[in-house]
């Protein structure tokens, strides 16, 4: 996957479990500038990340996970 | 897997059911919050296209299970349920069940599941902080404290309610040593798993889901994420939230009459290895021998099912000789032709086949369900007829049995009587129609069918089929009003409320309970607040004999007038003339209801050639 493609699922999966528009989330995007990312959206990110991308998270980056662009970070460099 | 935009272009092609297709494709793929999330806000704007059964359900719970919400939703809505979910606070479900101010009983829920799990329920036990003699008096205090709570929630609410066990862990404190006393870890835990299993026999509508069998059906070792745990105090792994709903699934579906009565069954390749009219009867596999022993157990799973009251029928391409030659004179077959209820082997389309099967069984066609191997026949019976389940089957039969066993449009809560015997009925009906199809006359038909009919108030003995009926039965229905085993239970008690039960016989064979009718007393005005005949008796004046008994019964009691809604539905059709062809007036109109009213003075005649039994019981 490429990591426009990566980029792509990402922001999905933030838009639909913080129930907002895709246009809203961007890379920057985080729970201190997106008010409707909650603690509860957080835990529904990392489950369905951990599905979509079929792999489990170590605590250290469940805890970094905390913008799209950190997300990202464990995403390529978990794919690297 | 089918992407977004083409989910999204068939709502805007008003392909309403089309769209349901790609979406739960789509969710199967990857069942996660996220996927439920957009399944969810797609379908909302076309909610009211795919007719839907509400449902309230309150989830009480001792951990975080917000995740498993939008998944529970999005296969309640696959299945034709529109879940409305409330979660309660964090670890406050004992406070929710015994205040009756609470969020809990505000919500009015129809249904309750209380989740928990054994490191809130039972921490002593989950730390290695007990000793033997703590155990015993835990397990008698943790069984105690569910049935006050089972008993707070009935005092308010005739919700069902639906336990869990409690889980086991991985590993246990000692290791190996654990299993090797009977005082151990895990043994502690069966103990009150049993008393959660008592405290809930005691109830009506309060059911247990086996959560640590369920746990174990899936790997204990891979059911938690000990990562999760310790960062989002989150007790399931990822994959584990589907696992859970699933299970969920299998108790929405019985409750709210989302189930499947009938299973439709192919034969080559399905339920023998081979095809018959190529292979013959010496070349089919079925036997000892894989891949013979595969479909020995399919049959095993089909036979599981008629034994819990689902009827089978067969849809098969091929010469009805050579096919039903294997039935007779194929000696490891264990499903023989008395067990199934109809069958159409020929050469026409499967679609057009199953079409005929639901009026032959006079079912509705949602009612149905279809197995067969061959990928192209479930596709064209999906497209052509969406009501219809479709069981998705593996490549290779290996696991076509467990694909069978785990679907969960088979599920039923109880059993009556009448489920275990639905295969004889079906072989009664048979004879009937074969009959009638004589050419007599139809009072002479009548006649000779010698119907005997009992009728008498509810009792313990018969609520679970009374509430069943009232569930099931979708024709001959005149308001459709559906009932718990805990609200029929409440109006027998009550004074002003009747409800009898009918029971029917001729001499081709036993009926059972298919009859009910409950009223209700208000002034000298009698109205009929349910009134309701299965679809299996239909037909035969045991309307008629119904209708007349409560009317000689309401006269008897003082009663002038005899009142009664006919409430339409998608599917009560037949029984839209039933009161004006019994001399009924109608009195008001309004939206397709219709009141009507009859004059008691007037004798409402009773059928001469069906006999009753009336029984009036003691235990109402």
């Amino acid at each position: 996957m490429t990591n426009d493609a990566i980029l792509e699922k990402v922001r999905n999966i933030v838009a639909e479990v913080s129930e907002v528009e895709v246009a809203r989330v961007s890379l920057q995007s985080s729970p201190d500038n997106l008010e409707e990312w909650d603690s509860l959206a957080q835990v529904n990110i990392v489950l369905s990340l951990e599905q979509e991308f079929g792999h489990q998270f170590s605590p250290e980056q469940i805890e970094s996970m905390v913008s799209v662009e950190k997300i990202l970070e464990v995403l390529t460099a978990h794919a690297a | 897997m089918p992407d977004r935009n083409q989910i999204i272009s068939a709502i805007e092609g008003r392909d309403h059911l089309r769209a349901l297709g790609l979406m739960r494709q789509l969710f199967d793929d990857a069942p996660t919050p996220a996927n439920a999330q957009f399944v969810l806000k797609q379908a909302a704007p076309i909610r009211e296209h795919l007719a839907l059964v509400p449902c309230r359900l309150a989830i009480l719970r001792s951990f975080t299970v917000e995740p498993v919400v939008p998944i529970l939703r999005a296969l309640a809505l696959f299945h034709g349920i529109d879940l409305i979910v409330q979660v309660g606070a964090f670890n406050a479900y004992s406070k929710e069940l015994l205040d009756s101010g609470s969020d809990l009983y505000a919500f009015n829920p129809e249904v309750v599941i209380l989740a928990t799990q054994t490191r809130d329920v039972l921490p002593e036990v989950w730390n290695n902080d007990f000793s033997a003699e703590d155990s015993e008096a835990q397990a008698v205090r943790t069984g105690a404290d569910i049935e006050h709570l089972i008993g707070a929630l009935r005092s308010r609410s005739n919700a069902h309610l639906i336990l869990n066990t409690l889980e086991m862990p991985a590993y246990p404190n000692a290791g190996i040593l654990d299993s090797q006393r009977n005082s151990g870890q895990c043994e502690a835990i069966r103990t009150v798993n049993r008393h959660i299993r008592d405290a809930a026999a005691k109830h009506l509508g309060v059911y247990v889901l086996d959560y640590d069998a369920l746990i174990a059906r899936f790997g204990r070792v891979n059911w938690g994420d000990e990562s999760k745990w310790l960062t989002m105090r989150m007790p399931l792994g990822a994959d584990s939230f589907v696992h859970l709903a699933s299970e969920y699934i299998r108790f929405l579906l019985p409750l709210c009459g989302r189930v499947c009565k009938a299973l439709v069954i192919d034969l080559d390749n399905t339920i023998w290895g081979g095809i018959v009219g190529e292979d013959g009867l010496d070349g089919i596999k079925l036997g000892a021998e894989y891949p013979g022993n595969a479909y020995l157990e399919v049959q095993r799973a089909i036979l599981d099912l008629h034994r819990r009251g689902i009827i089978l029928a067969i849809c098969s391409k091929n010469n009805p000789d050579d096919a039903l030659e294997v039935f007779k004179r194929h000696d490891a077959m264990l499903l023989r032709l008395d067990h199934f209820a109809a069958t159409r082997i020929n050469w026409k389309s499967k679609a057009e086949n199953i079409r005929e099967l639901a009026i032959d069984l006079n079912i509705g066609i949602d009612a149905l369900a279809f197995l067969d191997d061959n990928p192209l026949e479930r596709e064209e019976v999906r497209m052509l007829i969406p009501e219809v389940h479709v069981i998705d089957l593996p490549a290779g039969p290996a696991h076509f049995a467990a694909a069978l066993r785990s679907t969960p449009v088979f599920e039923r809560l109880a059993l009556s009587q009448e489920d275990r015997d639905r295969g004889t009925y079906y072989l009664a009906e048979q004879q009937r129609a074969q009959l009638q199809s004589s050419g007599v006359a139809l009072d002479d038909y009548y006649r000779s069918l010698g119907m005997e009919v009992e009728i008498s108030a509810v009792t313990s003995r018969t609520i679970a089929r009374v509430a069943q009926l009232t569930q099931k039965t979708n024709q001959f229905n005149l308001t459709t009003r559906r009932y718990s085993e805990q609200e029929i239970e409440s109006k027998a008690a009550d004074a002003a409320w009747r409800v009898d039960a009918l029971t029917a016989t001729d001499r081709f064979g036993d009926y059972g309970l298919v009859g009910v009718a409950i009223t209700n007393r208000i002034g000298d005005v009698c109205e009929i607040d349910s009134f309701l005949l299965s679809c299996r008796v239909i037909g035969r004046s045991v309307e008629t004999a119904l209708l007349s008994h409560v009317a000689r019964e309401a006269a008897s009691s003082g009663m002038r007038t005899l009142r009664g809604w006919y409430l339409p539905t998608r599917k009560n059709a037949p029984s839209k003339d039933f009161y004006p062809k019994h001399g009924f007036k109608m009195i008001n109109e309004s939206d397709g209801k219709m009141l009507f009213e009859y004059d008691l003075s007037k004798e409402l005649g009773w059928p001469d050639w069906v006999k009753l039994r009336t029984v009036e019981s003691a235990a109402r």
